[in-house]
This record gives C-alpha cells, sequence and structure tokens, in this order.
C-alpha cells in the first residue's frame, strides 16, 4: 500500500532530522511507530502526508509516486493524516469539519457516500452525533481527537496516518480510541500509527517500527538500540518491553541491519 | 420627518455599498490573512467598466453587470497569479504583501487616469423611472433597486460560506490552513476562489455606486475607507455584521452632513474606522470569521 | 499567510559586517560632507531646486523608515505629520509674526507630541491594522486642511514668501539648511538604529513577543520610534513650507504619504540611504521622463510591484546582494587558487 525509501527531511533550512528512513505499510496492516519524545515519529508522519517536503527519497503510494504530491492532492488519494494537535477549524461546527473531511469523495457520489460515513462515524463515536452543532474548539480533548480521526473517515481514507493520537488525553479516552482503530482496521483500513505509549500501539499493532535517534543524524544509533531492548528506556511498564521483544519487530534508520537485509 | 426619510433610505443605498466593500475586504483577509488596500480601486474598477459599457457602449444593465463581473475575475487572476502567489512562493513578509496591494491599486487607478482622464464620469441611473411614493415618502427607485441587489449578493455570499462544501472548505482553509489541506482541499485554487469572490463583491459594489456618485479614477478612497470601517465597526467577523456596520455609517454619513455639515461628514466616518480599530478587541484580530 | 512567512528582509536589514563596517563609517562621513557642499558646486537654480526636493523627501521617507524599517509597523499616515510641520511653522509666521527660528521648534516639538500622543491610541492597533489606522489619521488630517478656511486657508493654503519671512540672506542659503537638516537626520536615525537600541528595533519588526519577553521595553521604544518619526516629518514640512513657499492641503495628503512609502519600497526599507537614493528616483526620474507626464504613477506602481517581487529589499538590497555574491565567488577563486 505505503512504501516510502530513503526518506529525508528537516525544518526549514534546519539540518535533516529524518536520515534515510524506510516505512512500508502493506494492504490491511496496522503498523506503529515507536520512539521516545523527539525521535522523528512525527517528522515521519508529516513528510508521508506531505505537510514536510522530501529533501530526497520516494514515496510510493499504491504504485503512484507522491513525492512531489501537495499534501491535499495526497489527501484525496485516500492517504490521510489525522495530524497532531487535532488542527480542527475550532469556531466551525462539529458537523462542519466532518464536512470538509469529504471533499476526497467522488463528486458523483459524494452526497450518497457522505451519508454512508457519517453514518459509520456517527456509530463509532456517538458524542459527536449529540455535539454535531457544536463549536469544535468547544469540545474536550478526547473529543477534539474524535472529530479529527472522524474527520479523516468522511473521505474514505485507505491508508490512515494517525499522529501522536493519544497526546493529553485520559487513559480510558486512549484505549477507547484505540479500540476504534482497531475496529478499522478490522474493516480492512490500512493504518500506520505514531505513538509514544509503546505498550498501547504495539498490542493493537500487527508490526511496529521503533524510530529511534539513529534515524536522527547527530547520534549514534547502536547504544540506544540495545538499552532499549534491556528495557532500560522507553519506561518501567513491564508490558512495554514484553511488547519490544514482538518478533516481527522492524527497526529503522540507515544503520538499521534489517532494513538493509529488506 | 419626509426629509429624514428620504435621507435614511438614499444612507441605507449607500451603506449597502460600504457593506458589499467590507464583505470583498474581509473575505481575502480571512482566507489569507492579507489586508488588502487595492479594495477601493477595485471598486473604482468596477465602476469605470459599468461606465464605459453603458454609456460609451450604450449596453443595457444585464449585460453590463456581467462585463464588470469578467473585468473583476481577470483582475482578480491577475493579482493572484501576477502578485500574490509569486510572492507567497518566495517567502515575502506580509508587510511587503500588503504594500504591493497598495501598488496594485496604484497601477489600477494611473492606468484609468491613463485611459480615461481623471474627471468623474455621471452614470445613467439602473432604472430611469421616476422617484415612486410610498406612505408620503418619494424614493429614488435606484436606491430601492441598489439595495436590494446588494443584499441579495450578500446572500449569496452567506450561502456560499455555509451551505455549499466550496464554501465551507474556504473558511476551512482560513480558519486552519493545515486542517483543510490534510481534508484534501485544493488550498492554492481555493484561496484563488477567494480573491476572485471578493473582486467580484467589491467591483459589483462599484457598478451599483456608480449610478449615484459617479464613476471616476480618484472615487476609489473614499469608499474603501468607510468600506474598512465597517468591516472593522463589523468587528471583522460575519458577512452581515459588515453590512449592518456599513448600512449604519452610510446613515450616519447622509444624516451628518445634512444636519451638520456635509464638509465635515467624511471626518466623521474616519474617527469611526480610527476609534473602532483602537477598540477591537484582540481576540477579533486573531480568531477567524464565523460565517 | 500562515505567520511563520520567511522574514527575507532580516538579512538585508542585519547591520553590517564588522569589518566593513568602519569603511561605511567613512563612507558616510564622506558622503555627509559632499551634500553639505552640494549647495556650493551646483550651478543652477534649477538643479539647485531638485537637490532640495530630493533632501525634503529623504528626510520625510527617513521618518517613515524609522517606523517602517525598524519596527515593521506600516505608517500610511506620515503626511499628517509632515503637515504639522509645514503648516504650524506656516501659520506661526504668517498669522502670528513668529521669528522663523522659534516657528520651526516649535512646529517640530509640535510634530513629536502629536506623535507622542497619538502613539497611544495607535500603538494599541496590531500588526497590519496599523495602516488602516495612520491612513484614517492622514485622512482626518488632510480633511481638516481643506475645511478649516480660517486657519489653513482651505484650498488656497497659506503663502509663504522667503524673502519676507526669511530675509534675503538666508533665503539664498536655504538649501545648506535642507541639506544640514538631511545630514542631521541622516545620523539621528544611524545612532538610534546602529546601538544596542538598534538591535532592539530589529527584534521589535521580528519578534515583538521575544523581544518582550527578552525585557526591551517595546511600547517605550515603538513610543519613542513614533516620536521622532513624527519630529523628522514635521521637519520636512518645515523645510517644505520654505522651499516652496505656500502650503496647500494636496500637498500634505494622502497621495504624499503614499509617495514616501513608495520611496522606502524602491529604496529599500530598512536602509538609511535606501531612503536618500529612493527620494532621489522619485524626483529624477519624472525629470528626466517628461513625456511620461500622466503615465508617471502606472511607471511607480510596476516599479514597485516589480521591486516588491525581484528585489524585495529594494535597491540597497540589490546592491548589496550583489556585492555580497561578488565577494564570495573571489574568495571561492582565492581558495581555488590556494
Amino acid at each position: 500500500m505505503l512504501e516510502a525509501h530513503g526518506l529525508r527531511a528537516g525544518y526549514g533550512k534546519g539540518p535533516d532530522v529524518l536520515l534515510d528512513a524506510d516505512v512500508v505499510v502493506g494492504t490491511g496492516e496496522i503498523v506503529a511507530m515507536i520512539g521516545l519524545n523527539g525521535a522523528g515519529k512525527s517528522t515521519i508522519a508529516r513528510t508521508l502526508a506531505g505537510l514536510l517536503p522530501a529533501r530526497s527519497g520516494r514515496i510510493v503510494f499504491d504504485g503512484d509516486d507522491l513525492t512531489r504530491a501537495t499534501t491535499d492532492e495526497r489527501a484525496r488519494r485516500g492517504l490521510m493524516l489525522v495530524p497532531e494537535g487535532r488542527e480542527l477549524c475550532a469556531s466551525m461546527t462539529v458537523a462542519e469539519n466532518l464536512a470538509v473531511g469529504t471533499v476526497p469523495l467522488p463528486r458523483a457520489e459524494r452526497r450518497r457516500r457522505a451519508a454512508e460515513n457519517l453514518g459509520l462515524v456517527h456509530e463509532l463515536f456517538p458524542i459527536l452525533e449529540e455535539k454535531r452543532r457544536q463549536p469544535a474548539g468547544s469540545l474536550s480533548g478526547g473529543q477534539q481527537q474524535m472529530v479529527a480521526i472522524a474527520r479523516a473517515l468522511m473521505g474514505s481514507p485507505r491508508l490512515l496516518i494517525l499522529d501522536e493520537p493519544s497526546l493529553g488525553l485520559a487513559p480510558l479516552l486512549v484505549r477507547e480510541i484505540f479500540q476504534v482503530v482497531s475496529r478499522l482496521n478490522g474493516d480492512g483500513l490500512s493504518v500506520l500509527v505514531a505513538e509514544q505509549n509503546a505498550a498501547l500501539a504495539i498490542s493493537h499493532s500487527s508490526q511496529a517500527y521503533h524510530i529511534e535517534l539513529g534515524a536522527v543524524s547527530t547520534t549514534d544509533a547502536t547504544s540506544e538500540q540495545r538499552s532499549l531492548l534491556k528495557g532500560g528506556v522507553v519506561g518501567d511498564d513491564r508490558d512495554e518491553v514484553v511488547a519490544l521483544q514482538l518478533p516481527d519487530y522492524r527497526w529503522m534508520g540507515r544503520r538499521s541491519p534489517e532494513a538493509v537485509a529488506r | 420627518m419626509t426629509t429624514f426619510l428620504q435621507l435614511a433610505v438614499s444612507g441605507i443605498a449607500l451603506g449597502s455599498i460600504y457593506g458589499l466593500v467590507a464583505l470583498g475586504f474581509l473575505v481575502i483577509y480571512h482566507a489569507t490573512g492579507l489586508v488588502n488596500f487595492a479594495q477601493g480601486q477595485l471598486l473604482m474598477a468596477g465602476a469605470m467598466t459599468a461606465y464605459v459599457l453603458l454609456m460609451q457602449l450604450d449596453l443595457g444593465y444585464p449585460l453590463v453587470l456581467l462585463g464588470v463581473v469578467v473585468v473583476a475575475l481577470l483582475l482578480a487572476l491577475v493579482f493572484r497569479y501576477g502578485i500574490h502567489r509569486p510572492m507567497v512562493r518566495r517567502g515575502a513578509p506580509t508587510e511587503n504583501m500588503v504594500v504591493a496591494t497598495i501598488a496594485f491599486g496604484l497601477v489600477l487607478t494611473a492606468a484609468a487616469e491613463l485611459g480615461i482622464g481623471n474627471t468623474r464620469y455621471g452614470v445613467d441611473p439602473i432604472f430611469p423611472g421616476a422617484p415612486i411614493a410610498i406612505g408620503g415618502v418619494s424614493m429614488q427607485t435606484q436606491s430601492i433597486v441598489i439595495t436590494a441587489v446588494a443584499w441579495v449578493l450578500v446572500g449569496l455570499v452567506w450561502f456560499f460560506f455555509t451551505k455549499t462544501l466550496t464554501g465551507v472548505s474556504l473558511r476551512a482553509v482560513g480558519l486552519n490552513r493545515t486542517a483543510a489541506a490534510v481534508s484534501g482541499v485544493r488550498v492554492s485554487r481555493l484561496i484563488t476562489v477567494a480573491f476572485a469572490l471578493s473582486v467580484i463583491v467589491t467591483a459589483v459594489g462599484g457598478a451599483l455606486v456608480a449610478p449615484i456618485i459617479g464613476a471616476g479614477p480618484s472615487m476609489g478612497l473614499a469608499i474603501a475607507v468607510k468600506g474598512f470601517a465597517a468591516a472593522v465597526l463589523g468587528g471583522m467577523s460575519s458577512v452581515y455584521r459588515g453590512m449592518v456596520a456599513g448600512v449604519a455609517i452610510g446613515l450616519i454619513e447622509m444624516l451628518s452632513s445634512y444636519y451638520i455639515s456635509s464638509a465635515y461628514a467624511p471626518v466623521i466616518a474616519y474617527t469611526i474606522l480610527f476609534l473602532a480599530l483602537v477598540l477591537m478587541p484582540a481576540r477579533v484580530r486573531k480568531s477567524g470569521a464565523t460565517a | 499567510m500562515s505567520t511563520t512567512a520567511i522574514r527575507t528582509q532580516t538579512e538585508i536589514a542585519r547591520p553590517v559586517r564588522h569589518g566593513s563596517r568602519r569603511a561605511v563609517f567613512w563612507a558616510e562621513v564622506i558622503g555627509s560632507v559632499v551634500l553639505l557642499a552640494l549647495p556650493a558646486i551646483i550651478p543652477s537654480a534649477y538643479q539647485l531646486r531638485l537637490l532640495q526636493d530630493v533632501a525634503i523627501w529623504s528626510i520625510l521617507a527617513l521618518s517613515l523608515t524609522l517606523i517602517f524599517g525598524y519596527t515593521g509597523q506600516i505608517s500610511l499616515g506620515q503626511a499628517a505629520f509632515y503637515a504639522v510641520g509645514g503648516y504650524t511653522s506656516a501659520i506661526l509666521q504668517t498669522a502670528l509674526g513668529v521669528p522663523a527660528p522659534i516657528a520651526w521648534v516649535v512646529a517640530i516639538a509640535l510634530g513629536m507630541g502629536s506623535a507622542l500622543i497619538l502613539s497611544f491610541p495607535l500603538l494599541r492597533i496590531h500588526g497590519h491594522f496599523l495602516a488602516l489606522g495612520t491612513l484614517a489619521l492622514g485622512l482626518i488630517v488632510e480633511t481638516l486642511l481643506v475645511q478649516l478656511v480660517p486657519v489653513t486657508g482651505g484650498h488656497d493654503g497659506i503663502l509663504l514668501p522667503g524673502a519676507i519671512h526669511l530675509g534675503p540672506w538666508v533665503q539664498a542659503r536655504f538649501p545648506y539648511i535642507v541639506v544640514g537638516f538631511l545630514v542631521l537626520a541622516y545620523w539621528l536615525v544611524r545612532n538610534l538604529t546602529q546601538r544596542g537600541m538598534g538591535r532592539a528595533f530589529f527584534a521589535l519588526r521580528d519578534d515583538p513577543d521575544g523581544a518582550a519577553a527578552l525585557g526591551v521595553p517595546v511600547t517605550r521604544y515603538k513610543t519613542l520610534v513614533f516620536m521622532i518619526g513624527g519630529g523628522l516629518a514635521a521637519a520636512a514640512g518645515v523645510l517644505y513650507a520654505h522651499h516652496t513657499q505656500v502650503v496647500t492641503p494636496e500637498a500634505f495628503g494622502f497621495g504624499t504619504s503614499i509617495e514616501v512609502l513608495l520611496i522606502v519600497i524602491i529604496g529599500g526599507m530598512s536602509s538609511r540611504i535606501g531612503a536618500v537614493i529612493g527620494a532621489a528616483v522619485i524626483v529624477f526620474v519624472p525629470e528626466w521622463l517628461q513625456f511620461l507626464q500622466e503615465g508617471e504613477n502606472l511607471v511607480f506602481g510596476l516599479l514597485v510591484l516589480g521591486i516588491l517581487l525581484f528585489l524585495p529589499g529594494g535597491l540597497v538590497g540589490g546592491v548589496r546582494s550583489a556585492i555580497r555574491s561578488l565577494r564570495r565567488t573571489r574568495t571561492s577563486g582565492e581558495e581555488v587558487s590556494a
């Protein structure tokens, strides 16, 4: 579904934050990107969505090279980002925010499919139906995250990229959102999720990438990798350590032997 | 009392035009954050086009309006693709873009002066009919027509922004560019739509005002300032508030020039703009449009 | 526009590198001396008149450069303070018989005072709305100049014959006074923008919130900039009144505010010398291209659009980046040969 190879990207005139990163998401897969704050998860998500230009490398989505495509074009092709920090139109109502999400649908069947998608969204997040006339900015953080996901779903995405969906949310809400994502994946949606909460992300994923400082040009990665595998870096939570030893765990970054082998 | 009502009718007509200018100003401001100082000259372009088509080429009013819309569309495209987008691409600071709007207005005025000469030309009324009397107050037919056309236009714009997907998407572009882009909205194209809409509304305002005050290359500034005042007084936000503020300014202008002094009437409008700016709450400037 | 628009200006406005700073200083000194000597060298009265035109526009442009170039605030009402200077001086001398020097001091003080008072409401207006506020202000003053006939003489204005109010001796040497004022204005702006305070000015323009966080007294500096700008504009007005020997509303209206803005853009927004070069362009180009006549505004409008698109630092910025790239090729050449 999505194959990105050799991605380099950075902010402004600054140095590369991504160093030849590779990301592959197969059809129907749910893939997690985990890693520390500042490791480059969001940078990958933003580069894949076109919010940051790729300085080099290729992004191929469904056989089409989208490396130079604008963000909106990628969204119209079904490569959709739920950005970090939600990025809603705060003064517009929930219903209007969701309406904007229907832009990628083909014009001829927009009305019909928008209604179908709205039905799905209201089923997944009943609270949004209740609050559809309220300004999105007046909702709680968790509800706003729901609006952001729902907005993306309105356009019938084929690959959903979630950038830090749990940021600033209560654990219960986070769990709810991940359950929804799992369910969507069960229905056939491919998902790439960038998440700091490694245990949670991995328990809902078929694959996981570990984004570590090896993807950052300035730091040596190998020691980081090892200490992480021993469970020293991510956290004290046992679950995380166990999760990190999943068999399909793929490393990213140019120094990763697995990446080279693949 | 009769005089008062007649003044009020003309004030509302003139004020509706100020409202249109305010609307044109707000559409670009909310889509791009740009304060467009060429607003008055774009209105002038509409008025001058109406003058040429109506008085020199003897076309009927429906064709004249069509011509004004076409000219407005061309000017919008020139400004968007010739000046605005190249500057955005080069990462020009906003203050340079604001200056560019001033220079664009200057070019429009200068071109009109070169083309037709710097005088004020009379333009025939839309409906040449005799004034109609309602309850003892005789009213110019055209004041009523102008008011009606202006408000219908505003109604259409409101419909566009709230009921059409393109309109709602355009609001999204103004409120949160990232949100619009990740939702698949063609951001660059919609900004062009905003420019086109803004210039069309403004130029049609010019075509409407031409029968009242005439058309001339230097007519823009005075009306633009009242339009800016209406926009700011309306809280820089909604479509209809700017219209209401425009009507208020038109009324104040008409009544004060009759009852106080026609010489100082402009000062009142300028003072309203100044005070509205000074008292404008910071919140209004940062938040986006609601409708 | 996103608020994160890259500020290409910053690069242009950045103070000159340390090594060339001394060279610039001596160039400024020599330039000033040459300027002061120019009235003695220039033979024809016509050219002398153009010189004074340039000098007066330069002072007015410096006042805007100070405000716009160094704080990022666009003023479209600079002609208002210009008018305060010109009319105050003219009224004091004609109606009240005040001697010229005292009238000048009062006029400039009034320019500063009115700018100080107006800065309180004006500085409440943020960003590009300030341009709208100053526009309104300029238009209010222009309307008053036309309408307050008993005070301002309306459209006819006030005559200020030099031979009577300055006396023939001073009148003959007036060009020296004009260029003298320009040199003073230039060095005032130079010193204001070059020391630590100059850095504060740049900070005000590029990142006002950051500047405030670093302890720069933002409002006080902005008020000061406004006040000095108002004083400079008033001084230009005083000189203009004697130079043309008449003050009329047209010379102090919206058109003038726009023309000053054009000068600043053409010369280079954040450049002191740009103000002088821009003024020279605005004065000389119409003189050279007399056939343009009514096309003048069109030419200047297009010129400014072209500069904004292709040369955002104005003529001075263009020359600077040309020098920079020359220097770069030279040093890289040396590296190759070494």
